[in-house]
């Protein structure tokens, strides 16, 4: 009667098992079929504060894009701090398939960044003039210099999140794609394209029979 | 039963294997230009977003973010042609420009503030990727909505100040501007 008691006993929590491994597979499986839906937000209306009005003279000859991929990786230290680490991960269903796999990984953020680096002239400046001489006319210009660089929220994606990130977190990744951005405009020598160009416009708005001369200082 | 459960738990490591791979980026871009920016208005705005509309979720979220944009207005010198510049004398010159437009729209990473957040119930915490959608939207509701300011009336009072100047500097007493009819009011950026 006891070993047919145990038995029963047995296969129930058998059964039990198995109708949960049924659940988490059909979980798995609905999950992996149907792309979640994106929630369809909508912002609640707030008012948009004019903060500030500045009057610039900015001439942007020349404009360079690109995507910067930035990744930020944390990896256990420990074996035991791997396990917790682990089942920690269970609470969030999104982390499930890295803490069945008993990934290294602790956290990862991958962002692709799409950014733009203007390149141009601030006419405002002191430097900026226009004189003429007897066979020449005389147009100085500043040297040109970056005049903007924009990474929008439209432009970036994120590939690859896996654990808890900080707004401070993500603002860095986002500042260092900018300076990459930077960092491969200037390698590319865009300030002698941007003179170029600006040249080009220049010709056109000042109409005179002698001699354009451009200074940069 | 054991060959059930063999399958079974393949099939569930199969659904777990990652399938992303990098998209392919797009070689870089250089492209000459020809804005004159006039004017920059620096926007302020509260992004509020009440994530309580799924019935089958429990619990409610919600989410206040500062942001600041700052948008750059101005002509496009590349849509000036020779025929829209005459010297009616040596003391009078005639320029038709193009209608003003949005030049450049930038919203720094430096001002996004997560002001507050209130989640409940079996809801998780906001990720990157949701607050990245979130701004996203802030980013198009500020491009709507700036529309409405005096943005591109600055920018087309504030080029004619610097041609004024531009071609005063040059000898001419009489600088007439004038700007084509927009086809629309735009925000080309």
């Amino acid at each position: 009667m006891e070993t047919k008691n145990k038995s029963e006993l047995f296969r129930f929590i058998i059964n039990i098992a198995v109708i949960c491994l049924i659940a988490l597979g059909g979980v798995l499986i609905f999950r992996k079929c149907k792309k979640p839906e994106v929630a369809v937000w909508k912002l609640t209306q707030t008012p948009l504060q004019l903060e500030k009005i500045r009057n610039i003279a900015e001439l942007s000859t020349v404009t360079y894009k690109d995507e910067i991929v930035v990744d930020s990786i944390e990896y256990f230290k420990e074996v035991g701090e791997q396990v917790i680490g682990n089942i920690t991960k269970l609470k969030n269903p999104e982390n499930w398939k890295y803490s069945i796999r008993g990934s290294a990984i602790k956290r990862q953020l991958t962002l692709i960044i799409g950014g733009e680096v203007h390149y141009g002239f601030d006419l405002k400046s002191q430097q900026f003039d226009i004189h003429e001489t007897e066979d020449s006319m005389i147009v100085t210009l500043p040297k040109p210099t970056i005049l903007d660089v924009i990474t929008l929220p439209s432009k970036t994606t994120v590939f690859l999140e896996h654990g808890d990130w900080s707004d401070y977190a993500r603002i860095s990744m986002q500042r260092k794609a900018k300076t990459t951005l930077v960092n491969r405009a200037n390698k590319l020598g865009l300030d002698k394209r941007a003179q170029k160009q600006a040249e080009n416009l220049l010709k056109q708005f000042i109409l005179t029979d002698k001699k354009l001369v451009f200074n940069y200082l | 039963m054991k060959h059930f459960l063999y399958i079974l738990l393949c099939l569930i490591l199969i659904t777990c294997q990652e399938e992303k791979t990098l998209p392919e980026t797009d070689v870089y871009q250089i492209q000459d230009l020809g804005m004159l920016s006039t004017t920059e208005y620096t926007f302020g705005k509260i992004l509020h977003l009440e994530d309580n509309k799924e019935w089958y979720k429990l619990g409610d979220r919600k989410i206040l973010i500062s942001v600041r944009a700052k948008a750059k207005a101005g002509v496009d010198l590349r849509k000036v042609s020779n025929a829209d510049i005459v010297e009616k004398n040596k003391k009078t010159i005639s320029i038709t420009l193009p209608a003003p437009e949005i030049i450049s729209f930038d919203m720094n990473t430096e001002d996004v503030r997560t002001v507050h957040t209130d989640v409940n119930g079996f809801r998780m915490e906001f990720n990157q990727e949701e607050k990245i959608k979130i701004l996203e939207m802030g980013e198009q509701a500020i491009r709507k909505e700036m529309m409405q300011s005096d943005i591109l009336k600055d920018a087309e009072k504030n080029a004619v100040v610097f041609l004024r100047d531009f071609y005063k500097n040059q000898g001419y007493e009489n600088v007439i501007i004038d700007f084509k009819i927009p086809e629309t009011y735009g925000d080309k950026k």
